[in-house]
Order: structure tokens, then sequence, then C-alpha cells
């Protein structure tokens, strides 16, 4: 009467048991057999890593909702993603009068996903209201006033010569949102209503978002070529992978380093490395002894082997980089940079004359992969007998340590869209410098210097000085320049992916 | 979720040393109690004797990235290196001391706060007794993992503060146990004896009545223990628990499951020590309790 | 038992009120302040003050409990610091993922584990049982995490048949998580099942029962097992709670977008109303679960239903 019970308990276990010795056992034998359904072809699945925390434009500093804001709003002036300079979007061209008056024209006959006309009207609203959101000063601080000429002409007036105007205006804070639905305090997050070439159609929180294609997108060349836009919130590096391999999904937007081999033995998937100007950088606090003290500070980046760096937290994805600014810019140096070189770092340790066993170094993390470079940045540290202590913490904890100068050592990543932004940060009294950056009166004169250069290749030349000037100073260490990793359906073209960590949706079509 | 197995039936009779060898007897003929017990003692040696073993400083904390990720071999590394070419036995031998540290000081924590609590609402009833049992009402209404969770994450994730709130989730328990060990000895004749000379309530207390109740309070302290294992490994693979580089077994399974597709080793065999010592504490924590109840079989 | 249902849906109302005070408490414990949270590294410290007087974060703390359990009683939880969302509409959406895990991981191992149980006690010491035994006094030493891995690396990995996580491929996508979270369920609720009938089996009016000629099976399905099913239930009950925290970590490692989830992210970015929104419905469900196992108890039990006639 029982026997099929007992059969079942024997099974049972046997298939744990074998399971187990299957899960020990190396190799390769078992590629998942998901089978792979016909890819539908009006319909592009996305794996994210993580939810977005808005898909406002005013309220989040996070890659993943910039990413998805661009979807749905444009702006006057977007950062273009293969050159990272200003491109016209919503505008199609300026003038400049008094080195501070700037006049756009713009755009007609462009709608908003709600039917709505866009005007001058609607730049002065979104403006007018970036200005009053808390936060937004680094992207609209510069900005004195906008008025409406006409419907579509409209004048900003900055307060001094500013030469970010054009990058400023292409940050989400000052992404185009409707006027009347401004006036109404619509709530972009549930419903972010722009004029970009995807409208969203719902989202299931912790899960999934899907989106459509705006019919009548202003801008013919960028118009959606796949209909259904769907994202899928996969934490797991690896379970994105798998989710790619067993079609379903056709775009992974960032691959773990772990599993690019095995991808890339995939026929049907293509992997993607994009190089970055996300600079990882390890902060000292300058005002804390001896990293006072610039011989230390070189010693210290003298000693850190990037290349461990690379290859042990990172899976060997990753770009070395020595000076204070991402490589890949306009403008970027390498001039100064100290790169890796044990003997250079025991000098500077003499040449400050401390003993190198009373300096102890704690390196505030937020996130793992953090941790794994702090955890090497300690063992490369041991040789010159520099104690570092890896320090995780929640992100809110770090940020509140951070911004409070409570912190010696800190790794975080710096990613401008620009390298005026960039050296605007070694100004020592800007919102955006935290307690313990640089402090320099020549570096602080030469940055007002190049920001009020409205020529170009004046400019260029002031931004070639600071970064060459504060590599020999130090005052923050770069790690390396993020590859990111992306991975498609090989049937999937179009894909454009920026160093600045974007990718335009609306540009990818299915082959055949 | 190992509530079930301590289903209380009856209090121990009063303690004396031929019981007590009584149930020692009983507990030795258990063989599971006695396999647990054995593997116990070891992995106690282990974790005390884990720096003669393995140096930690240089062999379970420090880095050597050239021999990452080696799968276990008889040569070499005998459970293989992880992402940072560590010796994944190094810190498994390490972890096992910070797993039983943790554990075992969040447990005597609960149980010297709750067991006072429990001791003083059985003995004196009334208001106090009403107090603290609606008390714990409120804390064992909350899930016990998510109780330790709010708390590290108040506090911030650390060793400390792991232990602190393993401890603080695990105090009600404590309480009603001791509470129901002392209401079923209060009226026995000794303590009334005791109380009628003008014995003070703290002697009593302590005297009279809490080493009657030690049987309850021993089978309840082993399988608490385990309790705390897993709770201290769940916490430190959200993240919330011991830090690292500092091994601990939840936190290797956490590292190691990024590498689960093609390094399995390194999730399967921390998730196997964890397993094996609460399946070792459970059988313990069953022996000890029928060998303390000797009205069972 | 109305009168009884209702004293015990009152005796709720101070312990949930307890709850959200101590957890309101203890998150003022949190470092870190939430106006630079939610302003992020670029805000200004007059701007980050504005918003905090905004927020009331000014005010005692118990006025802002206060002020917190009003709008809890109107059903609104506040705003999440990290998403502005709010958090009553996000857990919304979030709680029927583990409710519906729950219940899917509860029935399967009900209904596995107390079959088990009976035969495993009526096969007293056979292969069976003891096979069972000992699979069960693994089950309930196994950490439901690292089962769920184990699982996701054998079916997911090695055999590809499921979908390593989520909740999109339909039932699919519950068979793991719902294993990795009943198994231990499984595991006791069988080791209770067949101590308690083990006990009733030897009851003298089970033994009148049989002298009565009456067939084995219906003298332990009709007479033993219901008597042994109130120690059953209580398993049960605790099993079914501890799901609801349990969660936390199996959610994790699948990726499940409930309640389980949302609360470790919380944590990890400090969210105080979504970590406060979270622990509340967690709480609640919980003493609800609890509240339905006594009741349970006392229909099965006449002498807990007497106490409250």
């Amino acid at each position: 009467m029982y026997k099929w019970v007992r059969a079942m308990c024997v099974v049972l276990a046997f298939v744990l048991l074998v399971g187990t010795l299957s899960g020990c056992s190396q190799g390769t034998q078992g590629e998942p057999q998901g089978g792979e359904p016909p890819a539908p072809k009006d319909t592009l699945r996305v794996a994210l890593t993580s939810e977005p925390p808005s898909l406002t434009t005013c309220d989040h500093d996070s890659l993943i909702s910039v990413g998805l804001n661009l979807l749905t709003f444009n702006s006057l002036y977007k950062i273009d993603h293969a050159s990272l300079l200003p491109v016209p979007d919503l505008a199609y061209e300026y003038s400049v009068e008094n080195d501070t008056e700037w006049t756009f024209k713009l755009k007609e006959g462009v709608k908003f996903h709600n039917g709505d006309l866009f005007t001058a009207h609607d730049v002065v609203a979104t403006i007018e209201y970036a200005k009053t959101v808390p936060g937004s000063t680094l992207y609209t601080g510069s900005i004195k006033s906008v008025e409406a000429i006409d419907d579509y002409t409209v004048k900003i007036t900055t307060h001094k010569p500013y030469a970010g105007l054009l990058y400023d205006l292409g940050y989400h804070y000052n992404f185009i949102l409707p006027k009347s639905l401004i006036e109404k305090g619509h709530d972009f997050n549930m419903e972010p209503i722009g004029t970009g070439p995807y409208k969203l159609v719902s989202w299931d929180y912790g899960n999934s978002l899907k989106y459509e294609a705006f019919e009548d997108y202003f801008d013919a060349d960028h118009k959606a070529k796949i209909k259904n836009l769907e994202f899928v919130i996969i934490p797991e590096g690896a379970s994105r992978a798998i989710a790619l391999e067993a079609g379903e999904v056709d775009f992974v937007w960032e691959v773990s380093g772990a599993d690019v081999a095995r991808l890339n033995a995939n026929p049907n998937v293509n992997v993607l490395e994009v190089d970055t100007v996300d600079n990882v950088t390890l902060f000292m606090n300058n005002d804390v002894k001896p990293f006072d003290d610039p011989n230390v500070r070189r010693a210290i980046n003298y000693a850190i082997n990037r290349q461990d760096i690379i290859d042990g937290a990172l899976n060997g994805y990753g770009r070395v980089n020595y000076s204070v600014i991402s490589q890949g810019f306009w403008g970027s140096t390498n001039k100064n940079a100290p790169e890796y070189n044990l003997d250079k770092a025991r000098e500077y340790l003499n040449a400050w004359g401390g003993d190198p066993s009373t300096i102890n170094l704690p390196i505030l993390c937020s996130n793992e992969t953090r941790v794994a470079i702090a955890t090497i940045i300690q063992s490369n540290l041991a040789q010159l007998g520099i104690k570092v202590e890896v320090v995780p913490m929640d992100t809110a904890t770090y940020f509140a340590k951070w911004t409070a100068g409570d912190y010696v050592g800190v790794i975080a990543s710096w990613s401008p869209s620009n390298s005026l932004t960039y050296v605007q940060r070694f100004h020592s009294n800007r919102r955006n410098a935290y307690p313990g950056s640089l402090n320099s009166p020549e570096i602080d004169a030469l940055v007002l210097q190049a920001e009020g250069t409205i020529d170009n290749d004046a400019r260029l030349a002031l931004i070639e000085e600071i970064v060459s000037e504060v590599n020999l100073l130090s005052p923050q260490i770069s790690l390396y320049q993020s590859v990111w990793l992306r991975a498609h359906h090989k049937d999937l073209a179009g894909i454009v992916c920026s160093a600045t960590g974007y990718t335009a949706y609306n540009d990818f079509y299915w082959k055949k | 979720m190992m509530k079930h197995l301590f289903r209380r039936r009856a209090e121990p009779e009063e303690g004396s040393m031929s019981l007590l060898q009584e149930s020692w007897m009983r507990l030795l003929s258990n063989k599971g109690a006695v396999a647990g017990m054995v593997f116990l003692t070891i992995l106690v040696l282990t974790a005390i004797c884990a720096d003669l073993i393995y140096d930690y400083e240089t062999e379970v904390i420090m880095q050597d990235i050239p021999s990452r990720l080696q799968p276990p071999s008889l040569k070499g590394h005998l459970l293989g290196t992880d992402e940072y070419g560590r010796d994944l036995l190094a810190r498994l031998v390490h972890g096992s001391r910070m797993s039983l540290v943790v554990s075992f000081s969040s447990v005597v924590l609960a149980l010297a706060v709750g067991g006072t609590l429990g001791a003083m609402a059985g003995y004196f009833g009334g208001v106090i007794d009403n107090i603290i049992m609606r008390l714990t009402d409120v804390l064992l209404a909350i899930p016990m993992t998510l109780f330790a969770i709010v708390i590290v994450a108040a506090l911030g994730a650390n060793t400390t503060n792991l232990t602190l709130a393993l401890g603080a989730s695990s105090i009600p328990i404590f309480a009603r146990v001791v509470r129901a060990s002392v209401l079923t000895v209060r009226q026995a004749e000794y303590v009334e004896a005791a109380r009628s000379i003008g014995a003070k309530h703290g002697t009593v207390i302590l005297r009279h009545i809490l080493p009657n109740c030690i049987g309850p309070i021993i089978v309840q302290f082993t399988l608490r223990i385990a309790q705390a294992i897993y709770n201290t490994a769940a916490l430190s693979f959200l993240g919330m628990g011991v830090q690292p580089p500092a091994p601990e077994w939840g936190g290797l399974l956490a590292s190691g499951r990024t590498y689960i597709r093609d390094y399995s080793y390194l999730s399967i065999i921390p998730g196997l020590a964890i397993m094996s010592t609460i399946l070792a504490l459970n059988l313990l924590g069953d022996g000890l309790r029928d060998a303390l109840d000797p009205r069972l079989k | 038992m109305i009168r009884y249902m209702i004293k015990r849906l009152l005796a709720m109302i101070p312990v949930l009120i307890g709850i959200t005070f101590l957890v309101f408490m203890i998150m003022q414990l949190a470092p870190g302040d939430p106006a630079r949270l939610i302003l992020g590294e670029n805000a200004s410290p007059e701007e980050v003050k504005e918003l905090r007087e905004q927020m009331g974060l000014e005010d005692p703390v118990l006025v802002q409990y206060f002020r917190y359990m009003v709008n809890l009683c109107k059903g609104d939880m506040g705003k999440s610091y990290i998403t502005n969302r709010l958090v009553a509409s996000e857990v919304a959406a979030r709680f029927p993922y583990t409710l519906k895990l729950a219940l899917v991981s509860a029935a399967v191992s009900i209904l596995i584990a107390i079959p088990l149980g009976i035969i495993a006690a009526v096969k007293q010491n056979t292969i069976f049982d003891n096979t069972c035994m000992v699979l069960s006094l693994v089950g309930i030493s196994m950490p439901a995490f690292w089962m769920a891995l184990m699982l996701v690396l054998v079916f997911s990995l090695r055999l590809g048949w499921l979908p390593v996580q989520g909740a999109n491929m339909g039932w699919r996508s519950y068979v793991l998580p719902s294993i990795a979270i009943g198994f231990m369920n499984m595991a006791a609720i069988a080791r209770t099942t067949r101590s308690s009938m083990l006990e009733t089996i030897r009851q003298d009016y089970v033994r009148t029962a049989k002298s009565k000629g009456i067939s084995n099976a219906s003298a332990i399905l009709g007479h033993a097992f219901p008597n042994a099913l109130i120690p059953t239930v209580t398993v049960v009950g605790v099993q079914l709670g501890g799901l609801i925290g349990g969660a936390v970590l199996t959610e994790t490692v699948f990726a499940w977008p409930g309640l389980g989830r949302l609360i470790v992210q919380s944590v990890n970015a400090r969210d105080v109303p979504m970590i406060l929104g979270c622990m509340v419905v967690m709480s609640v469900s919980f003493s609800v679960i609890n509240l339905v196992v006594d009741l349970l108890y006392g229909l099965l039990d006449p002498r807990v239903k007497s106490m409250y006639a």
C-alpha cells in the first residue's frame, strides 16, 4: 500500500544526492537547455541590475533612472553618446551675446505624450521648476533667468560667462516637461510624460517596467524601431547571463565579468565591452594627518597596483588609469600621473620622513566590489607597512560620513559627462567639493578661469593644465576606469552604448 | 522554526545527583546526541585552536590573486581557494570561531536578560508579570530574523551589533521558558519553606527556583544556539552581519554565490558546514530533551 | 467562539502599537540624515535643513511617532526616501507576491508532510520511517537560503529545467522558491505529525476502536488522526509564521519581487518609511496567521473552546 511512497522517498533522496554531486563536479557539461523560443520581433526585453529609484527627472542621480529618463524625455541640447559633446535635441541652434545671453531656436511640431505641443513656455516652466528642486543647483545654478521670446525662441541668461551651459542643459534635471502638467503638480514618477521616443505603459514594482513606442516622436531618425520595450529586474549577474542564454531577455545592460567567457562561447550572443569615463577613485581626506602631506598621498598612489585590482576585483574588466581625470574626454591628459612603482613609493615615504606603520587608512566602501578593491589596496599598502582598514557600510551612512568629512579614505566613482564639470570639482569651494578634498588657491584660480572661457581651444588648454597640476598634488587616487559589459542576442542591431553609461534603445532593431 | 521540537510536555523533577547521572546515561545511550556531541566538541576545539592551525593575517586575510579560484585538490588547497586566492579551509576554520562566538554570546545575552525577566515575571506575578509578558508578546509578534535585521539596519552592520541583534531577538523566548518553569516550581514545598524562613527574593530565585528549572533552559539553550548559528549566517549572507575580510560561514556563502556557476564548491562547502553544525546541535538538543524528561520513552 | 475571536482581534491592537513603537524607536538610532539621503551628494546644508523642517524631522521623536500612527490609521505610510513613491502602494504591490509564494509552499509542504508523518508513525522503525526521519532532521537543519542556492545550482544551472530567478515565468517561477521555503516546514511538520501520531496510536480509545473490529486504516484516520492533529496545527502555525520572516532570505536568493526583498533593499538604503511599512505589514500578517492557528485550535480541541464559550 505504501510502496509508492517509499519509492518516491528513495527517488527524492537519489535526486538530491545526484544533484549535489553533479553540482560539485566541475566543468561545463550542463549547459542550460532552456530552449530558445523564436524572438518576438516587436518586443525588446532588457535585463536591468536593479529597479530605477525614480522615473522623474528631478529627484535622483541614478544612472539607471537617467537611462530610463532618456526614453521618455528630451532636452534642448543632449550629450551625444559617441562624442560626449552637446548636440541639438529639442533646439536646433543657439547664439550667444555678451557671453551670458544664450538664445535657443526650438524645433516646431514636437508633441508630448499627452498630445500637448512643445513650445518655449515648456522650457521656461521646466527650468524654473528644476531650480526649485533641492539638489538641482549643480545643473541649474549657473542659470540666472529664462524667458520665452516667442513660442519657439527661448533666452537663457547666466550669472556670469559660463562655458558649461550646453552640458548642463543635457542633464536630466533640465529634461523638458510639459508646462500644463507641472502646473497641475503631476506625479512624473508614476507617469513620466515627456516628448521621448517611448511611453511608459506599466511598472510592476520590483519586477518589470513596460514601455511602448511613441508614434508621434519628432525625430524621425531616432524614432523607436521596436514597438514594445520591457525591462526586467535581475540583480544577480549569473542570472542575467542565464536569462539571455535562455532567450528570456534580449539585452543585458550589465554583464558580470565572471560570465563573459561563457557568453562569448554562445553563438547566439554577442558581448560588448564599453570603455567608459566612469573613474573609480580612492579619495583621501586631505585635512587629516599625514594625508595632508602630498608626499604621503603620492607614495600611496605609486604603491597601488591597478592591474591587481582589475584582475582580482573586476575579473579583468577595467582600464588602468593613473591620472585624476578619466581618459577619453576632450582635454584628458596623463601628464604627471604617478604610475605603479614601489621604489618611487618608498622614496616619497622617505621624503615625508615619518614611520609608515603609524599610518592608518580606513577606507569606506558602499558595495561589494568596492570592498574587494579596498581589500586589494590593503595588501598592496601592506608592502609599505601602511595599515588599511576595510570599512563596508550602507550607502546612506557612507554618504553621510563622506559629506560631513568624517572619513579618511573612501572609494567612489566619478563620472561627469564632460571635462569641464570634471575639473570644476577640484575647486575648493564648490557645493560638490567635500570636506577634505583638494584645497589649493592656484587650482581654484585656474578653474574659475576655465569656466569663464567660452573659447573652446583656450578652455581645453586650461583644463589640461589643471589636470597636470592636480596630478602632482595627488589629492585623490584614480584606480581604474570601468569597462561596462553589455550582451545581446545576435539578431539585435543598432546598439549604441555611450562611455557615460547610456544606451539608446530607440535605435535598436531586429535584423532580418 | 524549531519550536516544534521542544513542545514542552512536563518539567523535570527536582534535581538530585542521581537524577542528573541518570539523565547523562540516557543521553549517552542516544546515538544521535552522542554524534552531535562529538561533532560539536571537534568544532569547538577547532575554533579554539584556529590560530594554531592557520595564521589569521597571512592565511585567512591576505590575498594571493594569482592563485584565485583554484578548485579543491589533494595536492594544493584541500577545499580550493576563493576569488582572492585565499584558502577556503583556512577561512572555514576561522569562520567557525566567528560563528560560534557570535552565536554563543548572543544566546548567553538573551538568556541573561530574558531569563531575569522571565524569572521576575514568574516569581512576582501580578503587574510585573503582566508588563513583562505584554512586552514579550510584542517582541514575539515580530518575525525573529526581521527583528534582527531592523536592529542591524539601525545600528549598522558589524559583529557587535549582530550579536546584540540576535541576542535581543531571542530574549522573549527565554523569558517565556524561564517564566513557565518558575511558575511550576514556585508553589513547590521547598520554595515555600525557604520563603517562610525569611530568605530574600533574589536568594530564593537563584538558589531554589532556577536550579530546578535548569532542564528546559539547557534544552532551549542548545536549540537557540542552533537558531543563532542560522541567523548569524543568514544576516552575514545578506551583508548585514560579520563584514569582510573577516570570514564567517554565511559571508563565505554570499561571496561564493557570485561564482556558483563555475566554482560551485565555494557555495556548497560553507553551506555544508552551517548545516552540519545546526544538525549536530539539533541532535544534541533532542537528546537532551529526552534525557532530561524521564517520562518520555 | 465569536467572543473569543473579537477578544483576540482586540488584543492585536496593543501589540501592533507596540511593534510600530519599537521599530520606530529603533530606526531613530540610525545614523545618517534622511534629508541628506533624499537630496543626494550635491545638496547644500541649507537645502538639507529646509527639507528636514519640511519633513518634520526637527520635531520631537514622540510627535513624529504620533504623526506616523495617525497617518497609518488613514492608510498612509509616508513616502520612500529613496524612490519618493508612496510606501503603501509599493508594499501593496509587493505583498501579493510574498503571500502567493507562502501559500503555495505551505500547501505543498502540508499536503506532503502530513501523509509522510502518518505513514512513518504507522510503519514505525521501518526503512521508510528511518529514511523520512533522517531526511527531515537534515531538512530542519538546512538553511533555507543554502537550500535555495543548491536548488538553483542543480535544477536551473546544471539541468536548465527551471528559471533561476524572478516571477515572470508563470508556475515555473514558483517551483524552486516554494520548495526552498517549504522544505524545512515539510520536515518539521512531518516530524511532529509522526510523534503525535505515535502518542495517540497508543491511546486506549484507538486500541478500543481496533478491538471493536474497525479496520486499521479507519482506526488511524478516523480516530487517531484528528487527535494527533492538534500539535501538527501548532507546528503548521509556527511554520507559516516563519514563512513571512524566512521570505527575506529566499526572496533575496530568487530576486522575488516580494516584501522580503523589499525590506532588504530598504535596509541597505536605510529607507526608514519603507522599512517601517514592510515591518508593519509583515508583523500584521504574522499576527493574523497566529490568530487563525489559535482559532483552528479551538475548533479541534473542545477544551480550548470551552474556555471561551
